[in-house]
């Protein structure tokens, strides 16, 4: 157990100077930006249609937030691009074939990797929430901060995005070539956003499974969190075996 | 010039991208089809073209998203095969033109988008013809990816001049893609004429009914002309060693 806390503690001192911190942190910084705007240009309408809708402001300022300011693509292109950097560098020093020629076992260094990607997604979300509900306070949105609502929504996009996350870390150890990995991505998220409206179809996508995190009256949420928790698994353990049996010259 | 171009494309043979750029508007067009037909009686309920609703189905997000990410993706690409191995050090102690050289790649670099563009209306045509949409097929709905097309002339140069002069992939990357992401939103304001990103969607999508309809082409072409040019001017006083 020591040796994979070494291991994932190398892998985040590596990214000390690497750019992943500033792909991690500009996704959320450009839709609080996009979602700041929004609500400086058009508060009064938002929130009086959504009244009319039913929704409380902070669930008003939670669908901006996903929808209008395109949060449901910008996440899963963050953590599209976070995995491929976290992979690049190892790929791209041959540091990957001098990890694996040490006694560390494979199975321990993808898990270390998996857990560094998965310590960036939580980075990610939690900045994401405290700037969402910042804006919430800068508004001056009516009633107090809903603090369960958006700790559901960080939960329910946390077990969506870990889906993305385990198959992305997947196709990134495998792929020495980083256009793999984020093409795929890439093509895999713009092309699941009408996809994704067709519930059935959406089960099966998981860049698709985002779109349904946000927690509010009719949406599926049960969708992302059961897509996420089983592509999470799957990829994981096909990841695992895929690493497991890697060839250190490759 | 030619050899150079034919080096260039070699480079290109095993990099994914080629295999990248024909597939991912295959993948668009079949996201919109799709979406098409899961409301037809909604888009046609009104005696609208089909072969229209098809190309806005299926452009809407090829246009705002996937375009403007795989121009970076491809630019970031044909930069990073040099700096990988070392090769542009190499290419540029060999005695040929440095002008031949960032002539050959941006060239290189518009082709490949030009081919994802192409491949883009050729979907379009098969899966018109697979859904047996009705009437002959009007030729704008071939012609306006092309408009989109010289309308990202911007984002292809800027893309370009960030990844030739960037070693780090992730920062023009990162650029390329952040950049993007807002441009449907902007696209729905009057500032979208200060946002290259908005041009393809503009030329798109825009129609008839938005102001200026010249703009994004004139202003796409004046823009990438001008940067052109300047990255030619850096790109010859590079240091070999940067």
């Amino acid at each position: 157990m020591r040796k994979f806390f070494d291991l994932l503690w190398t892998d985040i001192i590596k990214q000390k100077r690497s750019l992943v911190w500033p792909a991690a942190f500009l996704a959320p910084l450009i839709t609080e930006a996009l979602l700041f705007l929004d609500f400086y240009l058009r508060r009064d309408y938002i929130l009086n249609r959504a009244a009319k809708e039913g929704l409380s402001a902070w669930q008003t300022l939670v669908l901006e937030h996903h929808l209008t300011a395109l949060w449901f693509i910008t996440l899963p292109m963050a953590v599209t691009v976070v995995c491929a950097l976290l992979y690049h560098a190892e790929h791209a020093s041959g540091g990957l074939r001098y990890t694996l020629s040490l006694p560390v076992g494979k199975g321990r260094l993808y898990l270390s990797k998996w857990c560094t990607g998965a310590i960036f997604l939580c980075l990610m979300l939690l900045l994401d929430a405290l700037m969402l509900a910042a804006v919430g306070k800068i508004f001056r949105l009516p009633g107090g901060l809903d603090y369960q609502l958006i700790m559901r929504y960080i939960a329910n996009q946390t077990v969506a995005a870990v889906g993305i996350m385990s198959l992305q870390m997947w196709l990134s150890a495998i792929a020495a070539n980083v256009i793999l990995p984020l093409a795929a991505g890439f093509i895999g998220i713009t092309t699941s956003l009408f996809l994704a409206q067709d519930q059935n179809i959406a089960r099966i996508i998981p860049y698709a499974h985002v779109l349904y995190t946000m927690p509010l009256p009719g949406e599926n949420n049960r969708l992302a969190l059961e897509g996420g928790i089983f592509f999470a698994a799957f990829f994981l353990v096909a990841g695992l075996l895929c690493f497991s049996k890697k060839d250190v010259t490759e | 010039m030619k050899k150079m171009l034919e080096v260039e494309l070699l480079k290109l043979k095993n990099s994914w991208v080629l295999l990248v750029a024909t597939l991912a508007p295959g993948f668009m067009v079949f996201q919109g089809v799709a979406n098409f037909l899961r409301y037809y009686e909604l888009f046609t309920s009104r005696g609208q073209n089909v072969w229209h609703q098809i190309y806005l189905q299926s452009s809407i997000f090829y246009v705002s998203a996937m375009l403007p990410v795989l121009i970076t993706l491809i630019m970031v690409s044909i930069a990073r095969i040099e700096y990988k191995s070392g090769g542009l050090r190499y290419f540029l102690t060999l005695p040929v033109k440095r002008s031949g050289v960032y002539a050959a790649k941006l060239i290189v670099g518009c082709m490949v988008c030009l081919f994802n563009v192409l491949v883009f209306s050729l979907s379009l045509l098969v899966a018109g013809k697979i859904i047996n949409a009705p009437g002959s097929i009007p030729y704008d709905i071939l012609a306006r990816p092309f408009m989109a097309y010289i309308a990202s002339l911007p984002v292809m140069i800027i893309t370009f001049l960030l990844s030739i002069n960037i070693s780090q992939m992730a920062i023009p990357l990162g650029i390329g893609i952040g950049l993007a992401l807002p441009s449907l939103l902007v696209a729905n304001t009057r500032y979208w004429v200060f946002y290259p990103w908005t041009y393809p969607i503009m030329a798109a999508l825009g129609g008839d009914f938005f102001e200026k309809a010249y703009f994004p082409f004139a202003a796409g072409f004046l823009i990438f002309v001008l940067l052109a040019f300047a990255g030619l001017r850096w790109f010859m006083e590079k240091d070999i060693l940067d």
